[in-house]
């Protein structure tokens, strides 16, 4: 059953330079208990698309088109009923746990806000209830460190505890918007396990952004690739990550350093750099850069070409970019 | 082997914690506890750690930016910290520095020719030859000559480290140290600047000291790598060799921690049950991981593993590294 549904879902930013098109009619689906990566570099619109899900555009932003989740439009929610839904039906864990965590508040507290807010529980009860979502996200002593404030923890735990707020109501699906960006490695790993282990136990939707390749490999069944705020590729993650099909996505996957290839083994690199948003073609957004752009790449937004039943992209070059995998 | 170009020897830098009490010295906090290591000239090595591993310490303690608390850095033979203020400003030209941020690092209001041309001012040069100097260096990381006159603001991330090693470059060092000079580029750019880093080798055989959290980027660049933990080197060796069968649970650890690209793939974990994995830096007996390692012993706890040869120009501070390194691999 589809829980959530994007449809044609683009953000105008307001920058010096003029409008920019930060997401450009981005489309896809999610059902329930599915999990879902979109990968990108900075300014491809991965965290534009969710924050506009979820009403939380920067100022003098614009979103338009649909974002159908459990059948209503959360675009055209106002506040007050967006309000019900983000931290209760929609959980969300941000990049930075320091800066999401008031530094004034126990972390007890901040996690039974949220319970008080949409459940209406007593201070008493979602105090216990605070006490239950530490432990079960793995900090050590909940009972104990329930009156500690977010300073007292290390980046890990705070994760972890921002987690514990994101998961307080039971949400249907939980976002994850690069949430290891900021750890260590062997910490990341613990949160993206923890995080792994509650959606299945919960059985919750997940959306997981990250620029890292490894990251969503590892983590979701299904891959969003973006570039300049337009959706490139998509598919299920093995299919795109054993035939990666778009060129953009293929540079990608060329240009990452692996363990084991050994000293001089060259990368080969995307020549050029990601464009600024206000400076991205109204056609192909990756023509640019692209080894195989010719002239008819400029004209418009390249239209989903299916390359199997769960796996397409946006490429008028495909048959030779493919050929050339 | 040639003589080192850098030499450290039980180097330990110790930081005090601002003061809680008033009639309490203030606590201090161990950087680096004890360590050494030795840079031949030519060579690239690799120093791979998560934050508070004191990776950065070492850097910065390496080209004299900081005294160490105890111990000595050798460059060229000479101690560093009793240097006369001429030696000094040869090792200021020897030994070079590229940071992390490339946007914090380069003054906006300066020109790129200014900020690349900044550290010849103590060479006393004159205005042509500090020119010429600056469009050959810019040539050699990939940017025109032009591109003097213009400002930061007008570069992308990945050229602009490419500034920054070029300002590095300029002095013709002997030694440059770069500290996590990729982690802030996106992968799309990230693969420029180290096929740069690779080429600089190449052709002005500069020895590189490359901090990194990244061991894939290590891999790429380095000859040799030295895995840091709680400001000791736990393992040393070729990354060949440590990548495929580490002698050291931690060096281990970092390798499964590793996400791949590979959809589905298995993790093995570090932590025991309930490890939460806090840096306490704490100087207790036994060995610094045994708190974390999941084959820890009764000996790992009562004495601390020194950093031992275990096999052809490898060492690694386990007193079980033999049994870790027939371990089936980590990934």
């Amino acid at each position: 059953m589809t829980l959530l549904e994007v449809d044609d879902l683009s953000v105008v930013l307001s920058t010096a330079r003029g409008p920019a098109k930060a997401v450009r009619k981005v489309s896809f689906a999610l059902a329930r208990g599915e999990t879902l990566g979109v990968v990108g570099e900075s300014g491809s619109g991965k965290s534009m698309t969710v924050l506009a899900m979820l009403g939380l555009l920067p100022e003098g932003a614009r979103a338009a088109g649909q974002a159908r989740f459990e059948g209503r439009d959360l675009l055209s929610l106002d506040e007050a009923e967006l309000c019900r839904v983000r931290g209760d039906r929609i959980g969300v864990v941000f990049q930075e746990p320091m800066t999401a965590l008031n530094p004034l508040h126990s972390v007890g507290r901040q996690v039974a806000e949220t319970l008080m807010l949409h459940r209406g529980m007593s201070a008493g009860a979602s105090r216990r209830e605070a006490i239950r979502l530490l432990d079960r996200v793995g900090i050590p002593q909940a009972a104990r460190r329930v009156d500690a404030y977010p300073h007292q923890f290390s980046g890990g735990q705070r994760q972890r505890v921002t987690i514990a707020i994101a998961l307080a109501c039971g949400p249907d699906l939980l976002i994850a918007d690069e949430p290891t960006t900021a750890l260590d490695v062997t910490i990341q790993r613990q949160i993206l396990d923890l995080i792994a282990g509650l959606v299945e136990e919960d059985k919750m939707a997940l959306i997981l952004i990250s620029h890292d390749l490894g990251v969503i490999a590892e983590n979701v069944g299904r891959t969003l690739v973006m570039y300049g705020g337009a959706l490139v590729e998509e598919g299920s993650t093995s299919e795109v990550f054993a035939r990666p099909s778009h060129p953009y996505t293929q540079g990608l996957f060329r240009a990452r350093p692996r363990l084991g290839a050994g000293r001089g083994t060259r990368l080969s690199t995307i020549k050029g750099a990601v464009p600024e948003l206000a400076d991205i073609p109204p056609g192909c957004p990756f023509a640019g850069r692209c080894p195989l752009s010719i002239p008819a790449c400029d004209a418009a937004l390249p239209a989903s070409v299916p390359i199997s039943a769960s796996h397409a992209a946006r490429c008028i070059r495909l048959d030779v970019a493919l050929g050339s995998a | 082997m040639s003589a080192p170009l850098l030499e450290l020897d039980d180097v330990v830098k110790r930081y005090a914690l601002p003061r809680e009490s008033l009639r309490q010295a203030p606590r201090q906090v161990v950087a680096l506890a004890g360590v050494s290591l030795a840079v031949s000239a030519g060579e690239s090595l690799g120093l791979v750690g998560e934050s508070g591993s004191g990776k950065s310490t070492l850097g910065r303690i390496a080209i004299a930016l900081e005294p160490a608390s105890s111990g000595c850095v050798r460059f060229e033979g000479q101690d560093v910290a009793s240097l006369t203020a001429e030696h000094r400003r040869r090792l200021r030209r020897d030994v070079q520095m590229v940071f992390q941020d490339p946007y914090g690092s380069l003054d906006p209001r300066r020109t790129i020719g200014w900020i690349v041309a900044e550290p010849l001012w103590a060479q006393h040069l004159d205005r042509a030859q500090r020119q010429a100097a600056v469009a050959e260096v810019l040539a050699s990381v990939g940017l025109r000559p032009a591109d003097a006159t213009k400002y930061p603001h007008e570069f992308s991330g990945g050229q602009r480290q490419r500034i920054a090693v070029a300002r590095a470059l300029i002095t013709k060092p002997r030694l440059i140290i770069a500290d996590e000079p990729v982690s802030a580029l996106d992968v799309s750019v990230q693969a420029q600047v180290l096929n740069l880093l690779e080429d600089l080798q190449r052709e002005f055989g500069v020895t590189f000291l490359l901090i990194s959290h990244d061991l894939a980027v290590v891999d790429h660049v380095c000859e040799r790598v030295a895995v840091m933990y709680r400001g000791r080197i736990v393992e040393e060796g070729s990354p060949r060799a440590l990548f495929q069968a580490p002698a050291h649970p931690y060096t281990r650890a970092l390798i499964a921690a590793m996400p791949r690209p590979v959809p589905g793939r298995r993790r093995e974990r570090f932590e025991r049950a309930n490890g939460t994995g806090i840096a306490s830096s704490g100087e207790g007996a036994g060995c610094p991981c045994a708190d974390r390692c999941p084959y820890a012993r009764e000996r790992c706890r009562v004495e601390a593993p020194p950093l031992r040869e275990v096999g052809a120009a490898r060492r690694a501070a386990c007193h079980f590294a033999e049994e870790v390194q027939t371990l089936p691999g980590p990934a």
